[in-house]
């Protein structure tokens, strides 16, 4: 019955992804304004954060923040749904890269590529770091908590060594190599049939590459979004979430616990391998030491901020993680203007702000300041991670559960108490 | 130094001994860190991320404390390394008390969550406080005055250095003194504590300052061993080092095989993983040619993994109770 | 008898006509003491001249076919662009021929015997001293106007300069010309400056290479000359005793003018006209734009494009409305010269002046041509320029693993370009230099590039790109984007064309400074044969610098005992290279690590006992590692390498001006090796956007184009650099090498004090091996694939 959202007649409407009609509208809101967003169109520019998210700079940052969705979410299966702490994110990251490159990069004296379409190289990162996952997983699905997330930390280092074994794959050190484009061919042919990384013209408007590799990712992440979303509520993303809350009671049940896990791996290790593939051939080139420890941490900070086991947590959480040191670097620069031009605010960021030598402040706006004052870019850090800290102090459920309640309170609004 | 021209070691004895000193010196500072890694767990449950930081900003401390305030020197006469000891205390007291005030804001809040969380908000303070000292280590040298400098001496024919001898001996003193804290009243608190919060809470045992030592005793030792881990000949060579921010995750293998809750599993599990890097770096150094530079960076994984396939929770660490 | 006499008077005729056309001798004292009258050329063919201007006057002189005009070599100016391209030839419709002459005394005599029809850049005072005597020669037009071109130089073994040239000078001889301006100068200039004339030998110079000559054998005090001459005496090592400013102070006013004989004049004045208005057109082309015809002005005069260039700087070439006006041919010139030769009659060099000169000064030509506007071509410019500001961008690590190496270098540029907006900007416009963070992360430089390269916010240049890796990623974004960028970086690959088209990279690279290392070190420190252990980081740096290495042990016959190359892993335990350095027995170690491994490695074998010659490329070495414990060690035994010289260890100009602004700006910031490396970059930017200034086409396009024709000139601070041409020509192969003393190095110093970073310069200079300057460059050293 239309006007009772809760009220659901038979269990598939229950299970929808999209159970009322209110969030299939939105949602498709959500989506139009999503794929128009680069564009430079009248109704994008009414639109507050919007608008400038489709600035070309602000751009390449958002398509950066799409490949961390896409990997994110598959950390998400493996912690979120089935609870198995992973510091090893990143290990399998560049796994997907470093088939991507040995697939489709170009082969030359002291490197190997076989230069092949990205149809081919694209699904085969996933495919492969899925192996390499399964491979892990023996040793892996032994150890619990803390210690697996250790063992998976030491699959870094692993990696790390094994591109330094392997220089014909991963190119020198600290140089690394080229990574194939984004683009769409049928086989070897020099032509692409259809390129995102270069800037070109489509139907009657001219587009420049990152709108197209925006809209390229952007579908990318929309399927491996539904995808994710589906498996939870599938019969092994049920599985999954027993193992999480009880894997003794699971066992039980009739849950195998050791298959199930490392389904759960491998499964995490296709969305890594997808995603670092396609942010290595976003970066064009990439040293072997990207694929680092803090690249793991920023994973975990990303699932927790935004939610861990909900796919909109996941997705609210890598946006604000690859994008918050923007927004802190913008906001300073704001609050300089704000200072010399005397706006409203004027004596109280002066009493922030410092501009050089000699003037007073606790944030410097020079990039190069050392010591105290503060110089802009350690305060992006320290924001970010005072607010990693303050999400998980006074929010444990993270940005969707700031939105659970919004929501909430909405939904009851006059009532709301 | 001790003078030049100075006589290589001359056979395989001596190159053994210099080599056992060394896994000794470097397991003793692994000990150590995971010493401090291991009393925070037990007390509160959590893994510390930000253990590197909080060696840094001990480094700083010490390096402000010694060399610009010439604390204590400007009160007290006697010789220059009682001065350094002392000036080292102050620095571990310093660090002790940030470890406090962080306890206080941002762990104590959060008893009860899943440990996960309280790991990630580690992570967080990791930034904030290595960011703040990164800022504060800036470029001019923060000297360290370590009283001994590059000095070595001959045992037979092998060659060490004082540096080595003084881990060593830190993390005897360390390793001592918590086994004879544990012995005390508060000690036992701590163990009761980390064995069942409620139970402990039920038996009137003011946990919240339970958790305070944890950490301020965590804290206090990350400063210790992050000092030393910057003498010579190791690599930041008497200088507070952006890179000592870092070093505390090498130590992450040797808490793991021990046992995250076990102190003598630290003590072990250090000292193993110390043994098998040096060993494994000295005597496989010409087979890079097979198993790929570098390799004196996985050993420690290698070696915490084989460590875990044979019993999953550490040498000596408690095994998980899982109930239905 | 009739016929006889008639015989006679014909005879008697051509003899004094022979008489009068052959008595000129160069270089002597005063003009000829017959007055003899001036004659025209007279070629017998017609030719109808084509003129442009007034017609011909009454008399009927037949029609010139050729045109003889007189002007120096060694001389640029304006209208010899004219001269080159015959655009006089067209407009005179007649054949043009330009004579070079030594002297204007030398014009003069052969303006009076008919030989030269205009002088062009005739001095001022021969044609004085010519009319004084009873020349008819008359001034038509000023040429070139100088201060600066035309001096005294003092040789330098004789220490003369204005303060003690009454003492000096006494005794010496001076080598200078006669009755010329420079000789009008050299007196008065010394009479200003109390040096009794008589007390020295005055040698008569016949002109500028002659000067030069005499400078350089060192027998002569000083030499006077105008034009190329001046600054070749200069570029020896002499000094000016008084500078053109110093010496227009006292009223020494220099100008060359252009003139013609008299009767040339009357029967020729349409070609008169029509010379001037052409050297009108040439000199407004000029004014407008000069840079396009400075290579064909520099091969006219026979000058280097150089040597041409400093002289042009020097000149100014007035229009015709300031000829006209009273401070030039209105009143001025004939002032000038009556003073001068009143001057002359004083010091005796002539017996006596005309009461005024007013009559040898004839406007009436330079009136009837047209003025020519000059419209000067403005800049030309895309993005990142504007009216009053460029934009130069730096995309640095500013919080990632290099931060505190890189911070210094931004802080050395950020001060450069505050002292070029002090100096009024590049080509009238202030530097806005925009740095911004990649942290050491490549997608984060990429982003920060898309903001560089904005068509409205963005940079014309990258003055530093940060890191191998991040530069190779955006290298082809630079070409397509048409960008330019001086990468921190000196990967031996920057220079291959197909690697980093659009990347301008400085100094020499790592490879190169290997060989130079390990051949020096080799060949003077090590003692008996030497046993050399390669260690390095893996990855472009490090083995760039390790194949180097190798290269030159191969080269040399050395053997590598050790081979680390890649073996340094950066975050590990180093204890695998210490043991292979160790028992491989090296005496010789070249390193391509960081400062904190390079201590570590270092630190660990010399506590084991291991103590032979150290040395390694540029970036492994810290100074800072000289206030720890391992200081007497590296004094002892380390010698650093570097391309670009360390904190002031020369007294190169580049060097002590780096430091005396330094010690303005950032008084209070610490010592550093790197501020070098920073402020040459800037000065890389600078000079290739003055060139694209001079060019008038401050475009992308065009600022690359600049930086392919720029020879960056780094004043001693590293060897100078070019980008245009055969790789192999411009590839820079010398590095320094220095001697490393703890005790010159106080770690309270700050940069107010100059001091020392304890490195001290070795071998007097730049080195460079044997085989660095015979390799033969094709691609990187260790290629990346």
């Amino acid at each position: 019955m239309r006007g009772r959202p809760n009220l659901y007649t038979s269990y598939e409407a229950e299970s929808q992804l999209m159970p009322t009609r209110t969030k299939k509208v939105v949602l498709g809101l959500f989506l139009v304004v999503a794929v128009l967003m680069p564009f430079d169109l009248p109704i994008i520019d009414q639109l507050p954060v919007v608008r400038f998210l489709g600035d070309n700079v602000w751009l390449r940052l958002v398509n950066r923040a799409l490949c961390f969705m896409i990997a994110a979410l598959g950390l998400n299966i493996l912690s979120g749904l089935a609870g198995q702490i992973s510091l090893g994110h990143t290990f399998f990251g560049g796994v997907g890269a470093y088939t991507a490159v040995l697939m489709g990069g170009k082969a030359s004296s002291n490197l190997w590529g076989w230069g092949l379409p990205m149809w081919l190289w694209l699904p085969a990162a996933g495919v492969v770091a899925a192996a390499v996952g399964i491979a892990v997983a023996p040793a892996a699905v032994r150890v619990r908590g803390l210690y697996l997330g250790i063992v998976t930390l030491g699959l870094v280092f692993i990696g790390l060594h094994l591109s330094r074994v392997f220089p014909e794959i991963a190119g020198p050190g600290a140089l690394g190599r080229k990574w194939p484009r984004m683009e769409l061919r049928l086989w070897k042919e020099d032509e692409p049939f259809l390129d995102f990384s270069r800037d070109g013209h489509w139907l009657w408007f001219d587009i420049n590459k990152n709108q197209k590799t925006y809209l390229f990712l952007l579908v990318v992440v929309i399927v491996m979004a539904w995808m994710a979303a589906n498996l939870a509520r599938s019969r092994t993303g049920r599985a999954l979430q027993a193992i999480r809350d009880r894997d003794v009671a699971a066992e039980i049940m009739g849950v195998p616990e050791y298959r199930y896990k490392t389904t759960a791996f491998a499964i995490s290790s296709f969305y890594a391998g997808i995603g670092g593939a396609l942010f290595a051939s976003l970066s064009v080139q990439l040293p072997p030491e990207q694929w680092s420890l803090i690249g793991a941490v920023t994973f975990i900070a990303a699932l927790l901020i935004g939610g861990m086991g909900r796919v909109s947590g996941v997705l609210m959480g890598s946006f604000f993680v690859v994008t918050s040191h923007r927004f802190v670097e913008e906001i300073v620069d704001w609050m300089k203007h704000q200072a010399e031009e005397g706006g409203v605010f004027s004596g109280f960021f002066d009493f922030l702000i410092s501009t050089g030598q000699g003037d007073g402040g606790f944030v410097s706006v020079m990039e190069t300041a050392l010591g105290y004052p503060l110089p802009v870019s350690a305060l992006d850090e320290i924001i970010y991670g005072l607010l990693i800290i303050f999400f998980l102090l006074f929010e444990p459920l993270g940005l969707y559960g700031i939105w659970i309640k919004i929501r909430n309170y909405w939904k009851g609004w006059p009532f709301s108490y | 130094m001790s003078g030049l021209p100075l006589v290589l070691a001359a056979n395989a004895l001596d190159t053994f001994v210099q080599t056992l000193f060394k896994a000794l010196a470097l397991g003793s500072l692994y000990a150590l860190l995971a010493l401090g890694f291991v009393l925070i767990y037990k007390a509160t449950q959590t893994i510390n991320f930000a253990q590197g930081a909080l060696a840094l900003a001990g480094t700083w401390f010490l390096s402000i404390i010694f060399m610009d305030w010439e604390i204590p020197g400007r009160w007290i006469g006697g010789p220059g390394w009682v001065h350094w000891f002392i000036a080292l205390l102050l620095a571990a007291t310093a660090t002790a008390v940030l470890g406090l005030i962080v306890e206080r804001l941002t762990i104590r809040p959060m008893i009860g969550e899943p440990l996960f969380s309280m790991a990630v908000i580690t992570l967080g303070l990791e930034v904030v406080i290595r960011v703040v000292a990164f800022d504060a280590v800036n470029t001019t040298p923060r000297i360290l005055g370590i009283p001994w400098g590059a000095e070595t001496f001959k045992i037979g024919g092998a060659m060490v250095a004082w540096s080595y001898i003084a881990a060593i001996g830190m993390a005897g003193v360390a390793f001592l003194g918590t086994w004879r804290f544990f012995k005390t009243r508060t000690g036992v608190a701590m163990r009761a504590t980390a064995f069942d919060q409620e139970a402990a809470l039920a038996q009137g045992i003011n946990v919240g300052r339970v958790f305070a030592i944890a950490w301020a005793a965590g804290a206090a030792l990350a400063a210790i061993s992050g000092i030393f881990a910057s003498m010579p000949p190791w690599g930041p060579a008497g200088l507070a080092s952006r890179d000592g921010a870092f070093f505390a995750f090498r130590a992450l293998p040797a808490v793991i095989l021990g046992g995250l809750d076990s102190v003598v599993g630290a003590l072990i599990g250090g000292l193993i993983i110390g043994f098998a890097e040096v060993f494994a770096g000295q005597y496989l150094a010409s087979y890079t040619g097979v198993i790929g530079t570098g390799y004196q960076q996985v050993v420690p994984y290698v070696v915490m993994l084989v460590g875990l396939l044979v019993r999953p929770y550490g040498i000596f660490g408690t095994a998980e109770v899982r109930r239905v | 008898m009739k016929r006889l006499t008639r015989v006679l008077a014909l005879l008697l005729t051509l003899t004094m006509i022979a008489a009068a056309c052959g008595s000129d001798d160069d270089g002597d004292v005063a003009p000829a003491t017959t007055a003899a009258p001036a004659t025209t050329a007279a070629p017998a063919t017609t030719a109808a001249p084509a003129t442009t201007a007034a017609p011909t006057t009454e008399a009927p002189v037949e029609s010139l076919s050729e045109l003889n005009v007189a002007y120096f070599l060694e001389w640029p100016t304006a209208n010899q662009v004219a001269q080159v391209e015959q655009t006089y030839d067209d407009a005179l419709g007649m054949t043009v021929n330009w004579l070079p002459f030594g002297s204007g005394g030398d014009m003069a005599l052969a303006m009076e015997a008919g030989d030269i029809d205009i002088a062009y850049s005739q001095g001022l005072t021969p044609f004085a001293n010519f009319v004084t005597s009873g020349s008819e020669l008359e001034i038509v037009g000023v040429a070139v106007s100088y201060a600066d071109a035309d001096n005294c130089v003092a040789h330098p073994d004789y220490g003369v300069t204005a303060d003690n040239a009454a003492e000096t000078l006494a005794g010496q001889k001076v080598y200078a010309p006669v009755g010329n301006v420079t000789h009008y100068k050299l007196l008065k200039m010394l009479g200003h400056l109390g040096v009794a004339l008589d007390s020295f030998e005055h040698v008569p110079s016949d002109g500028g290479a002659a000067a030069v000559a005499a400078f350089e054998s060192g027998d002569v005090a000083m030499a006077c000359a105008f034009g190329g001459g001046v600054l070749s005496m200069l570029a020896a090592g002499g000094n000016l005793v008084m500078t053109g400013s110093e010496q227009e102070a006292i009223g020494i006013r220099v100008f060359d003018i252009i003139s013609i004989p008299t009767q040339f004049g009357i029967d020729h004045p349409d070609v008169v006209e029509t010379f001037l208005q052409v050297t009108e057109d040439a000199n407004a082309a000029y004014a407008s734009h000069r840079g396009p015809l400075e290579d064909t002005i520099a091969e006219a005069a026979g000058m280097t494009v150089e040597g041409s260039n400093a002289l042009l700087d020097m000149f100014s070439f007035p229009d015709r409305a300031t000829q006209l006006s009273d401070a030039w041919l209105g009143g001025t010139v004939q002032d000038v010269m009556k003073q001068q030769m009143d001057f002359f009659v004083e010091q005796g060099e002539i017996p006596k002046a005309l009461d005024s000169y007013d009559a040898f000064v004839n406007t009436t030509f330079l009136e009837a041509i047209d003025d020519v506007e000059v419209v000067v071509v403005p800049t030309a410019y895309d993005y990142g320029v504007t009216d009053d500001t460029i934009r130069i961008g730096a995309i640095a690590d500013l919080t990632g693993i290099f931060a505190p190496l890189v911070i210094q270098i931004i802080d050395a540029q950020t001060s450069y370009w505050n002292m070029v907006n002090d100096h009024g900007g590049i080509d009238g416009k202030q530097v806005d230099f925009v740095v911004m963070d990649n942290a050491y992360d490549v997608p984060t430089h990429l982003e920060r590039y898309e903001a560089m390269k904005d068509k409205d916010s963005g940079v014309v240049f990258l003055s530093q790109s940060t890191g191998s890796p991040h530069t190779a990623a955006i290298a082809e974004d630079l070409v397509a984007d048409g960008l330019g960028a001086i990468p921190l970086s000196w990967y031996s690959g920057w220079p291959d064309p197909s690697f980093g088209k659009n990347v301008f990279e400085s100094y020499t690279n790592y490879c190169y400074e290997s060989m130079n290392g390990v051949d020096w070190l080799a060949s003077n420190v090590v003692e008996g044969d030497a046993k050399l252990a390669v260690i390095s980081y893996p990855g472009e740096y490090g083995q760039d610098g390790a194949t180097g290495a190798k290269m030159a042990a191969e080269a040399l016959g050395i053997e590598v005992v050790y081979d680390g190359e890649g073996a340094a892993i950066p975050g590990a335990d180093q204890t695998p290279v210490i043991a292979g350095l160790i028992e491989s027995g090296a005496n010789l170690v070249w390193a391509t690590v960081g400062p904190s491994v390079f201590a570590e490695i270092f630190g660990g074998a010399a506590a084991q006992g291991f103590l032979p010659i150290w040395s390694g490329n540029s970036p492994t070495y810290n100074y800072m590692l000289l206030a720890t414990p391992l200081a007497p060690a590296l004094d002892a035994v380390y010698y650093q390498s570097s391309y670009v010289l360390a904190w002031n260890t020369s007294d190169a100009p580049g060097m002590k001006h780096m430091v005396a602004e330094l010690q303005d700006r950032i008084p209070d910031k610490p010592l550093s090796d790197v501020y070098a490396v920073g402020w040459t970059e800037a000065m890389a930017t600078h000079q290739i956007l003055e060139t694209a200034a001079k060019n008038k086409d401050m475009t992308r396009a065009g600022v690359i184009a600049a930086a392919n024709e720029t020879v960056v000139d780094y004043q001693g601070l590293a060897p100078n650099q070019g980008y245009g041409g055969d790789i192999n020509d411009f590839i820079v192969r010398e590095s320094y090498i220095f001697d490393i003393q703890a005790d010159l190095f106080d770690v309270e110093a700050t940069v107010a004090g100059g001091g020392s970073t304890g490195s001290v310069l070795l071998a007097g200079g730049p080195i460079m091996s044997d085989l660095a300057r015979d390799h033969v460059y094709e691609s990187a050293c260790f290629s990346a694939g």
